[in-house]
């Protein structure tokens, strides 16, 4: 089966590759039903106006190794679209390629573009994307933060909490080099993976108020950086001393952070 | 220009939202309605994705500081121009381009503050552009008239009216309402199309979801409508879900609808956040995504599955019936333009 169609850019490479043995059936597209699997990922419409591909039975201790492959179809698709990340499509247009954990959504307007042909692109880009090339990738950022006092309330009872001393515990969380995971809940909102499992803590019990921005905070399995105040219920155990802001709209790129990036904490002084 | 006397409601300037920034964590935003958004634009000869205001649950009063044309859409809007002097209350027709002279005072109720409404303003609100749109994004904090809800004392400035309106509009003043879409009151029957995943469950929920109306909460917004589900059963079939590992953040938009924890379901609406960890365990269809916003909190709500060719057909009955108003107001304004032969 070639890919046809001129709003994907046909001349690109990877359209025209031949994807004969997919046995793609539109019917395995019908919301509702599971999809179509391929090389380890199920890809499933989901309601109108989505095609989401989801990486199936990924053991726990392989989660960062699989979500590399994640960056790798991100920007596979983004190439393929022409849709980089700083300039928005076209009105009417409308589509959004959406990293997740282990899984990617592409959202589309139903009446401009066809789901069938959003499907086999992502089953064409799905099947090119080497995560061991995008493994090593990624712009590396290293951010100043500040650990407890004033800005950092729940260190203390974090480590009590994780029985560390919080000079460990700082330490720890200084140690590892994060990866960009994907974004969401508020604009710049950089879910980081890689924290040490011994720093991993299910959220607070009762969440803050109010924030304030540039708390640096871990939740489950995740730490980040609000970039601007909000209710939440993480703990906060630091902050950033912003060199750059993390979000700023009237940037030609928004976001500091983008999926895939790489992150290491220093203490400012 | 335009001057918020008071506002009760949830007033934002809305158009049809800022799309392509979600991997940023930017979320769409843009008009509830957005087919009664384009319509009260359509009436006033401005672009249908141009930037007007959005008034949810409650009341505005504003005060026309200068004169202007405005137009007002919405199942439960009950717009009218105030009494000034001897000039007597005048009510304001659906969707039809409305003069009022400076100094007039326009208020626009939604009936027992529920609903949502568009007061759109010849030339289109005068705001600039964030991210390539001029939706308020009120959990962030920018668009619109900067970031927030309109209150006391703000200030609006239309765009200058171009040529073709300047000719059109005052000839439009004694037509009635030109276009109609779509009955005053939505129904109260919402189709779901069923959810992806958890294969072994999903049939369950469908089930459960459709069994019996749901109220619509009172703490419902522009980032969800909220129903409580509290069944027994639905919370035994998510947590095999949860077992299988289905619980993975992933991106999410408006129309998913997710079962939280405390057995509540939310259906997400324009203000959602752009990635969720909740199960989605079914998807509002297009066409009826309107009627969370126009129905009044404490309504009941049947949910009702359907098929994605439904799904599809109720979604473009709607856009042809707005490409038809498009069309019809072109011709129109071809017809009354001064170079028409």
């Amino acid at each position: 089966m070639v890919i046809h169609g001129n709003i994907f850019n046909s001349s690109t490479k990877l359209l025209n590759t031949e994807a004969g043995h997919l046995n793609f059936k539109p019917e395995d597209f019908e919301p509702g039903s599971r999809g179509l699997e391929l090389d380890g990922a199920r890809i499933y419409r989901f309601g109108e106006t989505a095609i989401v591909l989801d990486i199936i039975n990924i053991a726990a201790t392989h989660r960062l190794a699989t979500q590399a492959k994640i960056y790798a179809l991100d920007h596979a698709l983004r190439l393929a679209l022409q849709n980089h990340a700083t300039t928005a499509p076209a009105p009417g247009v409308g589509m959004d390629i959406v990293p997740g954990d282990c899984n990617l959504s592409i959202f589309f307007n139903p009446e401009t573009l066809s789901a069938t042909r959003i499907c086999q692109l992502m089953m064409s880009c799905w099947q090119h994307a080497s995560g061991a090339q995008a493994r090593d990738q990624g712009t590396i950022h290293n951010l100043q933060v500040s650990y407890g006092g004033r800005s950092g309330p729940d260190l203390e009872p974090l480590a009590r909490q994780l029985s560390l001393q919080p000079e460990a515990l700082v330490e720890r969380h200084m140690q590892a080099e994060y990866r960009v995971a994907f974004l969401g809940f508020q604009p710049g909102f950089a879910y980081l993976h890689g924290l040490h499992a011994t720093l991993q803590a299910p959220r607070r019990q009762t969440p803050r108020q109010r924030i304030p921005a540039n708390s640096l905070a871990i939740g489950g399995p995740y730490t980040a950086i609000y970039p601007a105040a909000t209710p939440g219920g993480w703990h906060i155990i630091g902050s950033y001393q912003p060199g750059s802001l993390l979000f700023d709209p009237a940037r030609d790129t928004p976001s500091l952070l983008r999926a895939g990036d790489r992150v290491r904490f220093e203490r400012s002084c | 220009m335009l001057s918020v006397e008071k506002a009760t409601a949830v007033c934002t300037v809305q158009d049809l939202g800022r799309p392509g920034f979600m991997h940023m964590g930017v979320s769409k935003c843009g008009a509830l309605d957005s087919n009664a958004l384009c319509l009260a634009n359509l009436a006033l000869g401005n672009e249908p994705n141009a930037a007007a205001i959005e008034i949810l649950r409650g009341e505005i009063t504003l005060n026309c500081v200068e004169s202007c044309w405005v137009a007002v859409t919405g199942a439960r809007a009950n717009p009218r121009l105030l009494a000034r002097g001897k000039q007597p209350v005048q009510v304001l027709l659906n969707a039809s381009p409305t003069y009022i002279p400076a100094g007039g005072r326009l208020q626009i109720s939604n009936r027992g503050a529920a609903g949502c409404s568009y007061l759109a303003i010849a030339g289109g609100i005068d705001c600039p552009e964030v991210l390539g749109s001029r939706a308020t994004d009120l959990n962030a904090g920018f668009g619109g008239i900067e970031g927030h809800m309109l209150g006391s004392a703000e200030k609006i400035q239309p765009y200058p009216l171009a040529p073709k309106q300047k000719h059109f509009l005052p000839l439009e003043c004694q037509i009635s309402a030109r276009f109609s879409l779509r009955e005053a009151s939505p129904d109260n029957v919402i189709a779901i199309l069923p959810g992806p995943g958890y294969a072994a469950v999903q049939n369950d929920l469908t089930q459960i979801i459709c069994a019996k109306p749901f109220i619509m909460g009172a703490d419902s917004d522009r980032m969800g409508a909220r129903f409580k589900c509290a069944n027994t059963r639905a919370t035994a079939a998510l947590a095999r879900g949860d077992k299988a590992g289905l619980m993975a953040s992933h991106g999410v938009a408006r129309g998913a609808m997710q079962l939280l924890p405390d057995g509540g379901l939310i259906v997400l609406l324009a203000d959602a956040q752009t990635t969720g960890g909740y199960p989605c365990i079914a998807n509002v269809i297009e066409a009826d995504l309107y009627k969370l916003a126009q129905l009044p909190p404490g309504d009941s709500v049947q949910f009702i599955q359907v098929n994605f060719a439904q799904a599809r057909s109720a979604s473009v009955k709607q856009s042809a019936a707005l490409q038809r108003a498009k069309y019809s107001m072109q011709q129109y304004m071809r017809k009354q333009s001064p170079n028409h032969e």
